[in-house]
């Protein structure tokens, strides 16, 4: 893993980003963008949500364990939710969801929200700019355990996180005199 | 100054003996030394069943969480013995809808002297039971238990991310998906949780070590605006997994956000259900090139 | 039978000689959050083998070598191979455990009794299971929570072990360690060439120590199984009230994952392999039907199961044994320290109550 990530030189690099659009406004906007022929990069996948509040954090966790190497989740500006106020709950989740995924390790450039109405194509485009530049500039994701000590990992050995002997646990020799 | 154990324990002993005599009860919940291991245990008892008052106990290491199993029989009405912690808990379940008020009588602990090895009490917020019907020991100074952050050293918000990174995958290696962090935990009340879950499949079968963290990630993030920092998910882990600085450092940020702290009062919305227009955006995109 | 004693030196050299030979797994105390535990590991450099620590009970068991927690269940490359070759799955290397206690030995011989059965022979375990030796550890130190001498299962010897070490944790010099060779074993003709400059210790003097150790494990708890094995499975099922004495079980299933004996696993599929995984009677899950209805709904029912298996069925089907050999972990190792032998003893005195009525009668 480690190889290919160097393999992989960063201007090379095409991330798969994956948006969370909500339906009302940011996939709108997509839309928009797309009709009105602004040009922006192929890395994203959009994936059509009814409201930001629908989304449940743990769909976060789990694409980006599915190989996701960016998240870009858009919905509309507070106070313009169709479900009136859908997106303040879905605010106040994202901002405990990032904190706890750049506590364990994930480079907070990967976790990118922000807000587009639906009459904002051109900074749909942007956005979509901005988000790819920050995911190049921290190369390919490789999972959530860090790739150095994974080499370490057998799973035979019965349990695998014990893999130092303590240097202050051995007994045999300050026991005896 | 704290309240000694002894104090404590007498203090309950005679509260509990009065309980009996005075209340309407089905079932006691109380911390006691087995009767072989010699460990402090929860005894769980109904009121008509033979109980030796002078086995009940309180000691530094009575880590258990006795609000949990207020959930197992949520119909009954108990009486629990709390630590402040476990007050927290029960006033929690009480704003959640999740166990009547009448339904309880709590005996809370003032002035909790803290538990042997558990790092939650190195930052404990909350010294003195929250909701109580009967205390025993003497109500202490809140003020006096305010710590600096900096001390504690679990805490690792002043490292970088590729030395938490690397910390977190060695500690959740050695996850062996027993659950018992979530088994212990006194706000996971679920009735079908995300890690029984087939349809979605949050979790995959088996036990790779990627599937730990992705476990441990996930419920962290049910954590924040429940967790009351009672360290019992960290005292229940079997392979001493570190995994309380997750909860805590969000417990931190809830605060710091939100000024949000869960299990403060019976009538407190919790954080994931109610917003404010002005809340924060930080590390949000902002507007660019429009 | 041979009886060698040594110092320490001569331990670690001996162990030096085994690591040349075998891969040697052995147990280490090591840090692990907030816990320091002692935890069976394979030796990778000679420089570790100093920090051996033999003088807790290790909390993992040969167990997590012999039956891992994931297995990857190859059925197509087991049986090409095994044609070709009778031992090719199996490792190069002979496998040597050293300082495993005897209640761990038992359990062993209790998997072999599950899983080396005739008639349901399990290839994968099989496999495992060859080219193991074990050598057997005791001390004056009675582990916590133990009851193994409540089952019957010896402290100081098992048949499964060719040789025993024997520490004295009180004296100094050479009677440290005490190493019994046992003949009949093809282990003792290959080590044969490494004792001789070995010091031979008098059998009777070791005998003696092991009584005087035996005098100790005694009387820790009042603790006692009254009725005979197997308990009577439809008494014991409809009579004992359940949800007593296992009303704190947090249904975590920590106990099954630490208990040696425990052998429950689940089946899964990764991609087209076929996998094995521990599984825990303590879960919900565990007998959880397609159609969502589960015979053991509550946590009591768990515990009844847990119970009755290794103290009514397993017996039943194998000879009396016991399907517990009385380690403790289960204790310890409890988030809530719910303790067996109190539902043990909730069984025999309703077992007692029982059958007092019905003499009365």
């Amino acid at each position: 893993m480690a190889e290919s990530k160097e393999v992989a030189k960063k201007e090379e690099f095409e991330p798969k980003i994956i948006a969370f659009l909500c339906n009302w406004c940011s996939y709108a906007a997509a839309d928009l963008a797309g009709s009105s022929r602004l040009q922006y990069p192929t890395n994203i996948r959009a994936v059509r949500i009814p409201c930001t509040g629908r989304l449940n954090p743990l769909i976060v966790i789990k694409t980006l364990k599915k190989g996701a190497d960016g998240i870009l989740v858009s919905g509309c500006h507070p106070g313009d939710c169709h479900y009136i106020d859908g997106n303040y709950y879905a605010r106040r989740r994202f901002i405990m969801l990032k904190e706890l995924l750049e506590y364990a390790g994930v480079e907070p450039e990967r976790l990118n929200f922000t807000w587009c109405s639906a009459a904002e194509g051109r900074r749909f485009a942007s956005v979509v700019r901005q988000v790819v530049d920050r995911v190049k500039s921290v190369g390919p994701w490789d999972g959530y355990l860090s790739a150095d000590l994974m080499e370490d990992f057998i799973p035979e050995a019965g349990n695998p996180g014990c893999t130092e002997p303590d240097d202050k646990g051995g007994v045999i020799d300050d026991q005896f005199i | 100054m704290t309240n000694s154990y002894k104090e404590i324990t007498e203090d309950l002993q005679d509260i509990i003996e009065q309980i009996y005599k005075q209340e309407e009860f089905d079932r006691l919940l109380a911390y006691g030394r087995g009767l072989f291991s010699g460990l402090i245990e929860p005894v769980i008892v109904d009121k008509e069943a033979e109980l030796d008052l002078d086995r009940l106990e309180f000691t530094d290491e009575a880590y258990q969480m006795l609000s949990k199993y207020l959930l197992k029989n949520r119909e009954l009405k108990q009486v629990v013995v709390a630590k402040p912690c476990d007050t927290r808990a029960i006033a929690f379940y009480i704003s959640e809808n999740i166990i009547a008020r009448d339904n309880l009588i709590v005996v809370g602990i003032n002035g909790c002297p803290g538990i042997k090895d558990n790092t939650a009490c190195d930052e404990c917020d909350s010294k003195n039971p929250v909701i109580a019907d009967y205390t025993a020991g003497n109500l202490m100074p809140e003020d006096e238990f305010a710590k600096d952050k900096s001390d504690l050293k679990y805490l690792l918000s002043e490292e970088n991310q590729v030395t938490r990174k690397n910390h977190y995958t060695k500690e959740f290696m050695r996850c062996t998906q027993c659950y018992a962090c979530r088994d212990a935990c006194p706000v996971c009340y679920c009735d079908h949780c995300f890690v029984e879950s087939n349809q979605p499949v949050w979790l995959e079968a088996g036990s790779g070590p990627e599937e730990d963290m992705v476990f441990h990630l996930m419920r962290t993030m049910h954590m924040p605006g429940r967790c009351v920092n009672c360290g019992a998910c960290e005292m229940a882990c079997p392979e001493g997994i570190e995994m309380r600085s997750l909860t805590s450092h969000l417990y931190h940020q809830a605060r710091e956000y939100f000024d949000f702290r869960p299990g403060l009062a019976v009538d407190q919305k919790s954080l994931f259900s109610d917003y404010n227009e002005e809340d924060p955006e930080p590390g949000f995109l902002q507007q660019e090139g429009d | 039978m041979r009886l060698k004693k040594l110092n320490s030196e001569e331990l670690i050299e001996l162990l030096e000689i085994f690591f040349a030979e075998y891969d040697l797994i052995a147990p280490f105390k090591v840090e692990q959050g907030r816990l320091n535990r002692v935890l069976f590991r394979k030796i990778r450099q000679n420089n570790e083998i100093p920090s051996i620590y033999l003088k807790e009970m290790p909390e993992t068991t040969p167990k997590n070598f012999i039956l891992p927690r994931d297995e990857r269940l190859d059925f197509e490359r087991f049986n090409s191979e095994r044609e070709e070759n009778e031992n090719s799955l199996a490792r190069a290397k002979t496998r040597l455990f050293f300082g495993v206690r005897s209640c761990d030995l038992a359990a062993i011989e209790l998997f072999d009794d599950v899983f080396l059965d005739e008639d349901y022979l399990d290839p994968f375990y099989e496999s495992r299971r060859e080219k193991n030796i074990f050598i057997g550890y005791s001390n004056q130190i009675l582990p916590p929570n133990n009851f193994q001498k409540e089952l019957e299962i010896g402290y100081f010897d098992h048949q499964l072990a060719p040789a025993f070490i024997y520490e004295d944790l009180e004296a100094r010099g050479r009677e440290h360690y005490w190493l019994k060779i046992k003949a009949g074993y093809q282990f003792s003709k290959d080590v044969e060439a490494h004792l001789d400059n070995l010091e031979t210790g008098e059998i009777g003097n070791l005998e003696k120590l092991l009584n005087d150790w035996e005098d100790k494990f005694t009387g820790e708890t009042d603790f006692e199984i009254k009725n005979k094995l197997p308990f009577p499975e439809k008494e014991v099922f409809n009579q004992v009230d359940w949800q007593e004495p296992t009303a704190s079980c947090l249904g975590c299933g920590v106990c099954t994952y630490y208990c040696p004996t425990c052998f429950c696993f689940d089946f899964f599929w990764d991609g087209s392999t076929k996998n094995r995984a521990w599984d825990s009677c303590m879960f919900s899950l565990f007998t959880e039907h397609a159609s969502g209805h589960n015979p053991r709904e509550e946590q009591h029912q768990r515990w009844r199961q847990r119970l009755l298996h290794k103290f009514s069925y397993h017996p039943q089907n194998y000879n009396d044994k016991p399907g517990c050999v009385g380690c403790g972990r289960c204790i310890y190792k409890c988030p809530v320290n719910l303790d067996i032998r109190n539902v043990i003893n909730a069984v025999d005195k309703t077992l007692v109550k029982g059958g007092q009525a019905s003499e009365e009668r």
